[in-house]
Protein backbone atom coordinates (compact mmCIF):
# COMPACT_ATOMS: atom_id res chain seq x y z
CA UNK A 1 0.00 0.00 0.00
CA UNK A 2 1.15 3.63 -1.12
CA UNK A 3 0.07 6.87 -0.05
CA UNK A 4 1.29 10.46 -1.94
CA UNK A 5 0.15 13.65 -0.59
CA UNK A 6 0.39 16.46 -3.30
CA UNK A 7 -0.60 19.90 -2.05
CA UNK A 8 -3.53 21.81 -4.35
CA UNK A 9 -3.53 25.17 -2.46
CA UNK A 10 -3.63 26.62 0.67
CA UNK A 11 -4.66 24.13 3.14
CA UNK A 12 -5.62 22.05 0.48
CA UNK A 13 -3.94 18.20 -0.11
CA UNK A 14 -4.76 15.57 -2.39
CA UNK A 15 -4.22 12.25 -0.94
CA UNK A 16 -4.11 9.36 -3.40
CA UNK A 17 -4.14 6.16 -1.59
CA UNK A 18 -2.79 2.95 -3.90
CA UNK A 19 -3.43 -0.49 -2.62
CA UNK A 20 -5.80 -2.71 -0.25
CA UNK A 21 -7.14 -0.89 2.94
CA UNK A 22 -6.55 -3.71 5.10
CA UNK A 23 -5.07 -4.29 8.32
CA UNK A 24 -1.66 -4.42 7.17
CA UNK A 25 -1.97 -1.71 4.16
CA UNK A 26 -3.78 0.61 6.79
CA UNK A 27 -0.12 0.42 9.08
CA UNK A 28 1.45 1.56 6.40
CA UNK A 29 -0.14 4.66 5.40
CA UNK A 30 -2.00 5.73 8.90
CA UNK A 31 1.16 7.96 9.75
CA UNK A 32 1.59 9.96 6.79
CA UNK A 33 -2.18 10.28 6.59
CA UNK A 34 -2.63 11.09 9.52
CA UNK A 35 0.52 14.12 9.27
CA UNK A 36 -1.14 14.94 6.24
CA UNK A 37 -4.49 15.33 8.18
CA UNK A 38 -3.00 17.31 10.64
CA UNK A 39 -1.15 19.85 8.46
CA UNK A 40 -4.32 20.42 6.13
CA UNK A 41 -7.30 22.26 6.63
CA UNK A 42 -9.49 20.63 3.55
CA UNK A 43 -8.55 16.83 2.37
CA UNK A 44 -9.56 15.23 -0.72
CA UNK A 45 -8.99 11.77 -0.75
CA UNK A 46 -8.66 9.78 -4.45
CA UNK A 47 -9.66 5.96 -4.03
CA UNK A 48 -9.53 5.46 -7.63
CA UNK A 49 -6.80 2.92 -6.53
CA UNK A 50 -8.14 1.71 -3.20
CA UNK A 51 -9.93 -1.84 -4.53
CA UNK A 52 -10.52 -2.75 -1.10
CA UNK A 53 -10.98 -1.44 2.64
CA UNK A 54 -12.40 -2.87 5.74
CA UNK A 55 -13.23 -1.17 9.50
CA UNK A 56 -9.09 -0.41 9.66
CA UNK A 57 -9.81 2.25 6.91
CA UNK A 58 -13.11 3.04 8.08
CA UNK A 59 -10.91 4.01 11.21
CA UNK A 60 -8.57 5.84 9.32
CA UNK A 61 -10.76 7.82 7.43
CA UNK A 62 -13.36 9.14 9.94
CA UNK A 63 -10.45 9.63 12.86
CA UNK A 64 -8.73 12.03 10.04
CA UNK A 65 -11.88 14.00 9.09
CA UNK A 66 -12.94 14.04 13.17
CA UNK A 67 -9.71 15.70 13.42
CA UNK A 68 -10.29 18.44 10.12
CA UNK A 69 -14.07 19.09 11.34
CA UNK A 70 -12.19 20.23 14.46
CA UNK A 71 -10.54 22.93 13.08
CA UNK A 72 -13.62 23.98 10.80
CA UNK A 73 -12.20 21.48 7.97
CA UNK A 74 -13.51 18.81 5.79
CA UNK A 75 -12.71 15.95 3.89
CA UNK A 76 -13.61 14.70 0.55
CA UNK A 77 -13.74 11.50 -0.69
CA UNK A 78 -13.90 10.20 -4.57
CA UNK A 79 -13.73 7.67 -7.01
CA UNK A 80 -14.82 5.39 -4.83
CA UNK A 81 -14.74 1.50 -6.26
CA UNK A 82 -18.45 0.18 -6.08
CA UNK A 83 -17.80 -2.26 -2.72
CA UNK A 84 -15.83 0.14 -1.42
CA UNK A 85 -18.74 2.61 -1.40
CA UNK A 86 -20.56 0.29 -0.11
CA UNK A 87 -18.71 -0.05 3.05
CA UNK A 88 -18.62 3.83 3.46
CA UNK A 89 -22.40 3.32 2.96
CA UNK A 90 -23.06 0.74 5.87
CA UNK A 91 -20.68 2.38 8.25
CA UNK A 92 -22.30 5.62 7.63
CA UNK A 93 -19.30 7.22 6.91
CA UNK A 94 -21.35 8.96 3.62
CA UNK A 95 -24.15 10.81 5.99
CA UNK A 96 -20.26 12.19 7.72
CA UNK A 97 -17.82 12.78 4.92
CA UNK A 98 -18.41 14.13 1.13
CA UNK A 99 -18.16 11.63 -1.53
CA UNK A 100 -18.01 12.52 -5.14
CA UNK A 101 -17.50 10.64 -8.03
CA UNK A 102 -15.00 11.66 -9.95
CA UNK A 103 -11.61 13.83 -9.25
CA UNK A 104 -13.02 16.78 -10.60
CA UNK A 105 -16.53 17.14 -8.28
CA UNK A 106 -14.53 16.66 -5.93
CA UNK A 107 -11.96 19.35 -6.81
CA UNK A 108 -15.12 21.80 -6.96
CA UNK A 109 -16.51 21.02 -3.56
CA UNK A 110 -13.27 21.24 -1.94
CA UNK A 111 -11.84 24.31 -3.83
CA UNK A 112 -15.06 26.04 -2.90
CA UNK A 113 -14.77 24.93 1.06
CA UNK A 114 -11.24 25.86 1.51
CA UNK A 115 -11.83 29.12 -0.11
CA UNK A 116 -9.22 28.93 -2.56
CA UNK B 1 -26.33 -24.09 11.42
CA UNK B 2 -26.56 -27.88 10.43
CA UNK B 3 -23.18 -29.55 9.34
CA UNK B 4 -21.72 -28.10 5.85
CA UNK B 5 -20.99 -31.53 3.46
CA UNK B 6 -17.43 -32.53 4.00
CA UNK B 7 -17.20 -33.22 0.72
CA UNK B 8 -17.69 -29.60 -0.31
CA UNK B 9 -14.35 -28.22 1.88
CA UNK B 10 -12.06 -26.61 -1.24
CA UNK B 11 -9.51 -25.84 1.25
CA UNK B 12 -8.49 -25.06 4.58
CA UNK B 13 -5.75 -22.87 6.27
CA UNK B 14 -4.09 -23.26 9.50
CA UNK B 15 -3.02 -19.83 10.92
CA UNK B 16 -1.53 -18.16 14.09
CA UNK B 17 -3.04 -15.75 16.39
CA UNK B 18 -1.19 -12.63 14.84
CA UNK B 19 -1.57 -9.58 12.82
CA UNK B 20 0.74 -10.33 10.05
CA UNK B 21 -1.43 -13.89 9.55
CA UNK B 22 -4.69 -11.97 8.75
CA UNK B 23 -3.20 -10.48 5.67
CA UNK B 24 -1.74 -14.22 4.56
CA UNK B 25 -5.51 -15.53 5.13
CA UNK B 26 -7.00 -12.62 2.73
CA UNK B 27 -4.78 -13.53 0.75
CA UNK B 28 -5.62 -17.38 0.33
CA UNK B 29 -9.42 -16.75 0.31
CA UNK B 30 -8.13 -14.35 -2.96
CA UNK B 31 -6.65 -17.33 -4.73
CA UNK B 32 -10.11 -19.85 -3.91
CA UNK B 33 -11.73 -16.55 -5.76
CA UNK B 34 -9.56 -16.87 -8.80
CA UNK B 35 -9.46 -20.43 -9.08
CA UNK B 36 -13.40 -21.22 -8.34
CA UNK B 37 -14.62 -18.05 -10.27
CA UNK B 38 -16.53 -16.14 -7.49
CA UNK B 39 -17.96 -13.15 -8.48
CA UNK B 40 -16.25 -9.58 -7.32
CA UNK B 41 -19.38 -9.24 -4.53
CA UNK B 42 -19.26 -12.51 -3.37
CA UNK B 43 -15.13 -12.37 -3.41
CA UNK B 44 -15.49 -8.87 -1.30
CA UNK B 45 -18.26 -9.93 1.22
CA UNK B 46 -15.71 -13.12 2.10
CA UNK B 47 -12.82 -11.42 2.27
CA UNK B 48 -13.84 -8.43 4.22
CA UNK B 49 -15.72 -10.66 6.66
CA UNK B 50 -13.03 -12.73 7.17
CA UNK B 51 -10.44 -9.65 7.82
CA UNK B 52 -13.49 -8.69 10.30
CA UNK B 53 -13.81 -11.84 12.00
CA UNK B 54 -9.91 -12.77 12.31
CA UNK B 55 -9.11 -9.14 13.78
CA UNK B 56 -11.48 -9.70 16.46
CA UNK B 57 -9.90 -13.51 16.84
CA UNK B 58 -6.02 -12.41 16.78
CA UNK B 59 -7.14 -8.99 19.12
CA UNK B 60 -9.64 -10.40 21.83
CA UNK B 61 -10.01 -14.20 21.59
CA UNK B 62 -6.56 -14.90 23.38
CA UNK B 63 -5.90 -11.90 25.51
CA UNK B 64 -7.20 -13.67 28.75
CA UNK B 65 -6.87 -16.91 27.95
CA UNK B 66 -4.19 -20.01 28.73
CA UNK B 67 -4.81 -21.78 25.80
CA UNK B 68 -2.43 -22.38 23.01
CA UNK B 69 -3.98 -20.72 20.15
CA UNK B 70 -5.65 -23.02 17.29
CA UNK B 71 -7.21 -20.99 14.79
CA UNK B 72 -8.17 -22.51 11.68
CA UNK B 73 -10.24 -21.72 8.56
CA UNK B 74 -12.05 -23.86 6.20
CA UNK B 75 -14.13 -22.58 2.69
CA UNK B 76 -16.68 -24.68 1.13
CA UNK B 77 -19.04 -24.59 -1.81
CA UNK B 78 -22.62 -24.34 -1.37
CA UNK B 79 -25.51 -25.60 -3.76
CA UNK B 80 -26.31 -21.92 -6.02
CA UNK B 81 -23.22 -21.02 -6.32
CA UNK B 82 -23.15 -19.81 -2.40
CA UNK B 83 -19.65 -20.14 -0.43
CA UNK B 84 -18.99 -20.05 3.56
CA UNK B 85 -15.99 -19.70 5.00
CA UNK B 86 -15.91 -21.30 8.58
CA UNK B 87 -13.52 -19.52 11.31
CA UNK B 88 -12.78 -22.35 14.13
CA UNK B 89 -11.02 -20.79 16.76
CA UNK B 90 -10.00 -22.16 20.92
CA UNK B 91 -9.83 -18.66 21.96
CA UNK B 92 -12.21 -17.24 24.58
CA UNK B 93 -15.99 -17.48 23.72
CA UNK B 94 -17.66 -14.24 22.03
CA UNK B 95 -20.31 -14.54 19.58
CA UNK B 96 -20.65 -11.81 17.01
CA UNK B 97 -24.20 -12.12 16.21
CA UNK B 98 -24.94 -10.95 19.74
CA UNK B 99 -23.54 -7.52 18.62
CA UNK B 100 -26.13 -4.62 18.24
CA UNK B 101 -26.60 -2.74 15.73
CA UNK B 102 -24.75 0.73 15.95
CA UNK B 103 -26.90 3.86 15.37
CA UNK B 104 -25.47 6.31 12.42
CA UNK B 105 -24.71 9.30 14.15
CA UNK B 106 -25.91 12.58 13.51
CA UNK B 107 -22.55 14.63 12.95
CA UNK B 108 -19.17 13.77 12.85
CA UNK B 109 -18.44 14.87 16.15
CA UNK B 110 -20.64 11.86 17.20
CA UNK B 111 -19.05 9.08 14.91
CA UNK B 112 -17.70 6.33 16.42
CA UNK B 113 -14.04 5.63 15.04
CA UNK B 114 -14.16 2.17 15.98
CA UNK B 115 -16.85 -0.74 15.79
CA UNK B 116 -17.59 -1.48 12.44
CA UNK B 117 -16.34 -4.74 11.73
CA UNK B 118 -19.54 -6.90 12.72
CA UNK B 119 -21.74 -3.61 11.02
CA UNK B 120 -19.73 -4.79 8.17
CA UNK B 121 -20.23 -8.40 8.02
CA UNK B 122 -24.08 -8.25 8.88
CA UNK B 123 -24.34 -5.38 5.33
CA UNK B 124 -22.36 -7.61 3.47
CA UNK B 125 -23.28 -11.76 4.12
CA UNK B 126 -26.29 -13.25 3.36
CA UNK B 127 -25.87 -15.50 6.88
CA UNK B 128 -23.80 -14.95 9.94
CA UNK B 129 -23.81 -17.67 12.08
CA UNK B 130 -22.23 -18.78 15.60
CA UNK B 131 -22.07 -21.72 17.65
CA UNK B 132 -19.66 -22.70 20.51
CA UNK B 133 -18.65 -26.43 19.83
CA UNK B 134 -16.60 -27.63 23.15
CA UNK B 135 -14.02 -25.07 23.77
CA UNK B 136 -13.86 -23.62 20.34
CA UNK B 137 -15.57 -20.79 18.69
CA UNK B 138 -17.31 -21.54 15.05
CA UNK B 139 -18.19 -18.26 12.98
CA UNK B 140 -20.17 -19.01 9.76
CA UNK B 141 -19.89 -16.44 7.23
CA UNK B 142 -22.10 -17.53 4.05
CA UNK B 143 -22.58 -15.59 0.92
CA UNK B 144 -22.69 -15.51 -2.72
CA UNK B 145 -26.73 -15.45 -3.27
CA UNK B 146 -27.40 -15.12 -6.87
CA UNK B 147 -28.99 -12.02 -7.30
Amino acid sequence: MKIESQPLGPGLVLVSLDGRLDISGAALVETQFKATCDAANVVLVDLSHTPFMASIGIRLLLTGAKGLRRKGGSMHLCACDPQVEKVLIATGVHQLVAIHATRDEALAAAGSSSGT
Amino acid sequence: MSALLAESLISSLNVDARIDDITKATGWLGALAEDEGWSQATRFALELSLEEALTNVVSYGFQDSTAVPRIRIECYRLPEGRVAVRLIDNGMAFDPTTISEPVVPASIEDAKIGGHGVQLMRNFLETLAYAREGDENHLTLIAGKPD
